[in-house]
C-alpha cells in the first residue's frame, strides 16, 4: 500500500500533501492522533525543503524542481514517509538540536521543525544520492 | 482556520479554531498585529477549537507573546489539548506560556497585577 505525489516547491502545495496523508490515514484506519503526527512531520520536512532547500520563490520550472513524496505502510506496523528533492545537500540529522529550554525573549524558532520530527518519528534516515536529498521518517503504529 | 476576537473589559479574548500551520499562520499573524496596533495588550487565547499546530503555528504564538510583552501587556492560553498540547510539550512552549484549564482561570491571571 503506497500513496505518492509530486509537489512543486511552494508553500500552497502543503494543502495537497496534507490531503494525501489524511486520506491515507483514513484508508489505513489510523487514529486521529497518529494521523496528526504524520501530518506534522510531513509538514515540517516539506516546509523545511521549500524554505531552506529551494529558498522560495523557485525561479525555474522543470522536473528537477519537483519534490517526490510517498507514504507507505510497512510490515511490523509502521508508516514510512519519504521525500526526495533536488535542492542542495541538507542533512537534518547533523543539525544542532534546538534549545527548547530558553525563555520567550531568547527563543527563536530555528530548528524547531527538525526537533519536532526527531521527537515524533521513531527513526529517520538521510541520504544524498544522484544529486538528490532522500529523507525517510518511520513512525510506528500504536506508540 | 478561524480567529475570532471579542473584548471583555480590557482583555481581548481570541478563539482559534481549526489548523494553525504553514498555510494559515500569516492570517493569524496579521490579525494579531492589527490588534496590537489598536493598542490592545491583554490577551487570552481560547485554544479549545484548535485541532492542529506545527512549528509555523508556534512561530506565530511566539511572536504574539513577544509583542505583548514589548507592549507591557499579558497573555494567557486556556484549553490546550490533544495534538496541540503534545506539540507545546515537545517544543518547550508549555513553559514559555501561562496556560490554564479554563477561561475563568486565564482571565483572573490577566486581571492580577
Amino acid at each position: 500500500m503506497d500513496d505518492s505525489i509530486s509537489l512543486a516547491p511552494e508553500r500552497k502545495e502543503w494543502a495537497r500533501l496534507r490531503e494525501l496523508i489524511e486520506a491515507f490515514s483514513v484508508k489505513q484506519g489510523l487514529s486521529a492522533e497518529l494521523s496528526a503526527s504524520l501530518q506534522l512531520i510531513g509538514e515540517e520536512w516539506f516546509i523545511n525543503i521549500i524554505m531552506h532547500g529551494y529558498k522560495e520563490p523557485v525561479p525555474a520550472e522543470g522536473p528537477s524542481q519537483k519534490i517526490a513524496f510517498s507514504i507507505t505502510r510497512q510490515p511490523h506496523d509502521a508508516i514510512r514517509l519519504c521525500f526526495i528533492d533536488h535542492a542542495p545537500p541538507f542533512d537534518p540529522l547533523r543539525r544542532q538540536a534546538a534549545n527548547i529550554e530558553l525563555p520567550a525573549d531568547k527563543r527563536g524558532i530555528g530548528g524547531l521543525g527538525i526537533h519536532l520530527i526527531r521527537s515524533i518519528a521513531d527513526e529517520c534516515r538521510y541520504a544524498r544520492k544522484d544529486g538528490c536529498n532522500y529523507f525517510e521518517m518511520i513512525k510506528k503504529i500504536g506508540e | 482556520m478561524t480567529m475570532q476576537a471579542r473584548q471583555l473589559g480590557e482583555t481581548t479574548i481570541i478563539a482559534l479554531s481549526g489548523r494553525l500551520d504553514g498555510m494559515t499562520m500569516s492570517e493569524v499573524e496579521e490579525q494579531f498585529l492589527a490588534l496590537i496596533e489598536q493598542g490592545r495588550s491583554r490577551f487570552v487565547f481560547d485554544m479549545s477549537g484548535l485541532e492542529y499546530i506545527s512549528s509555523a503555528g508556534l512561530r506565530v504564538m511566539l511572536l504574539a507573546v513577544k509583542k505583548t510583552r514589548a507592549a507591557g501587556g499579558k497573555l494567557a492560553l486556556f484549553a490546550v489539548t490533544g495534538n496541540v498540547d503534545e506539540v507545546f510539550q515537545m517544543s518547550g512552549f508549555s513553559t514559555i506560556f501561562a496556560i490554564f484549564a479554563t477561561e475563568e482561570e486565564a482571565l483572573s491571571y490577566i486581571a492580577a497585577s
